[in-house]
């Protein structure tokens, strides 16, 4: 008996030893999940909760103003498809360090984005995903009503785009409400849309958690639906969420919308700056909460961004 | 920065909160299997014909006009041609005055001509919603080609005259005939970032016609593909008056045999 209990003693010791190595490499893999988000019948603000997982991740041997080069990738076809892009490039590192920038076109070993990226740095990292995209998060829903329910982008020139439900009857699920082609959206990190339902129901959100910050823009003269995008219940104060950072004070607002189906304001909080969020008629600094899914309606005077915290980040 | 001037400034930034405007998507075209708009006689609607969109302002007013048009005419005359000749003339008569009614700016406050903006495909008018275009459409399993109005109109709701939380109504005049319906969730929403759509798909309720959606029309329920919704021509009544002289013979007619059978018993 004795004999065993040292033997025992011996096999715990050799696992030990032989895991001790193991702990002190770094060993990640990206964090997976779903949630199910429901609506109320009416206007309601949503956002995909989760992105895609990445099918590159490294850093740039070389860069110009659109492209990035990776001498030793391999890049299938990463092209936009159907008028939309398919893929993103997202900017994990230096001073664009959350920027998403839609794919244009690409060969085995570099990627062309639409945007600038002359100060990413000479060598940045950067992840490249495939979007999100209106269809993902509808596929096969029962609670939309055909020809009925909308779902409403607001672009960066004051426009939106409408997509109607057309469920079975479109490959996407969505239609164009003028021509009735069928019609999908690309869902960027951090924006929100609006759903137009005539009854309640729900959606589904899957993917990997982001696990670096996005770089949200914001536009003038447009509508901006913007989010932090975190799938747990983490509600933060509007105040330490980073969004007041670049906008201009005294013009610059955010409005919270109701979540009954009307969509009305639920308040409008004005960035004073070193005062922070005040409210835009008591002026009292505001302690209003963001949840942690929860759309916001920036107005802002002149282009600028909003760096959002992920909701983890890698160790 | 001093928050005195941050007050004097937040006006700015409220008044840019609120320039944006909210989306009406219009879809009547029976895509997605929903019903279709048609005549009284099932045929398509013409391109070309305005769909009215927007607020009646005295809805017991807007009752008593469809009561009376739905009451229709009588047409009379002495003969069956001439009572369906004047009903035709009073028929006619009537869609007029309905139609006057109906457009009039006292009565109908149009929410598509006070629009930002009308994007339509196909045949369109400045400032005015149409039936647009036709499509195939599979009808208890017969295809057919029908006209459909559809596509979306740009609206800053809290400048809509009868202001938000109103109903709408959606209703067209084919020249003859007239439809008018709306639905319960067909009310202009309070917030300009807010979407709405007016369809058909909205005009049923568990596979049939919720009558009172549908003030002037006619719900066709088919088992499968779509559901027409027929606009209303009003009904005429013939009623055949004879000639005075006529009825004076007959008269004379009947003292004659009345007189004949006297003198037979004398």
């Amino acid at each position: 008996m004795k004999i065993a209990q040292s033997k025992l003693m011996y096999l715990i010791a050799l696992l030990v030893i032989t895991a001790l190595p193991l702990c002190a490499q770094t060993v990640s893999t990206p964090i997976v999940g779903f949630n199910k988000p429901s609506f109320p019948a009416g206007n309601s603000a949503h956002t995909a909760t989760f992105v895609k997982a990445n099918v590159f991740q490294g850093s740039a041997a070389s860069r110009t103003a659109t492209t990035l080069t990776v001498s030793s990738a391999s890049f299938g076809s990463l092209a936009p498809s159907g008028g939309l892009p398919t893929h993103y490039v997202k900017i994990t590192s230096g001073p664009m360090e959350g920027y998403v920038l839609d794919i244009l076109s690409n060969t085995s070993t570099s990627v062309t984005v639409d945007g600038n990226l002359s100060t990413a740095g000479a060598t940045p990292s950067f992840v490249i995903r495939p979007h999100v995209k209106a269809s993902d998060l509808f596929a096969g829903n029962t609670s939309l009503s055909p020809g009925s329910d909308t779902l409403t982008l607001f672009n960066d020139n004051g426009t939106s785009t409408i997509l109607l439900w057309a469920g079975s009857d479109s490959p996407t699920g969505w239609i164009d409400p003028l021509s009735e082609a069928t019609q999908d959206a690309v869902l960027y990190p951090g924006q929100g849309f609006l759903l137009t339902s005539q009854s309640s129901g729900n959606f589904t959100s899957s993917g990997i958690v982001e696990t670096s910050p996005v770089v949200v823009p914001l536009y003038p003269g447009a509508v901006n639906l913007v989010t932090r995008a975190n799938p747990s219940v983490d509600p933060k104060s509007l105040q330490s969420i980073n969004l007041g950072q670049n906008m201009e004070p005294g013009s610059d607002t955010v409005e919270f919308f109701a979540t009954d189906g009307s969509l009305a304001s639920a308040g409008v909080y004005l960035w004073a700056g070193t005062d922070g969020f005040i409210d835009a008629l008591s002026e009292v600094t505001t302690t209003a909460t963001v949840g942690s899914s929860q759309v916001l309606n920036v107005t802002v005077l002149q282009p600028t961004t909003w760096k959002a915290s992920p909701p983890i980040t890698n160790p | 920065m001093n928050k005195s001037i941050i007050a004097i400034l937040a006006g700015v930034g409220l008044v840019a909160s609120q320039v944006h405007a909210g989306t009406i998507t219009i879809s009547a075209t029976g895509v997605t299997s929903s019903p279709i708009f048609v005549t009284s006689t099932l045929g398509s609607i013409s391109v070309g014909t305005e769909l009215r969109i927007g607020t009646f302002l005295n809805t017991s007013a807007l009752t008593s006009t469809i009561n009376t048009y739905k009451a229709g005419v009588t047409g009379t005359g002495l003969t069956l041609a001439d009572a369906q000749a004047d009903g035709a003339t009073k028929k006619s008569l009537l869609y007029n005055q309905t139609l006057s009614w109906l457009e009039s700016a006292s009565n109908f406050t149009s929410i598509v001509s006070g629009a930002n903006s009308i994007s339509q495909l196909g045949t369109t008018a400045s400032g005015k919603f149409l039936f647009n275009n036709t499509a195939s459409r599979t009808v208890n399993g017969v295809a057919g080609t029908y006209a459909g109005a559809n596509g979306t109109i740009d609206v800053t709701y809290t400048a809509y005259g009868p202001g938000t939380g109103s109903q709408l109504w959606a209703w067209f005049a084919t020249g003859t005939e007239i439809a008018i319906v709306t639905d319960v969730s067909w009310l202009v929403p309070g917030s300009n970032t807010a979407g709405l759509t007016v369809g058909t798909a909205q005009l049923v309720s568990t596979g049939s016609g919720n009558a009172s959606e549908l003030l002037l029309a006619t719900y066709t329920d088919y088992a499968s593909g779509s559901d027409l919704i027929s606009s209303v021509a009003a009904p005429v009544t013939l009623e055949v008056v004879p000639e005075p002289s006529t009825g004076a013979l007959m008269l004379i007619g009947g003292v004659g045999l009345v007189a004949l059978r006297r003198l037979r018993k004398v």
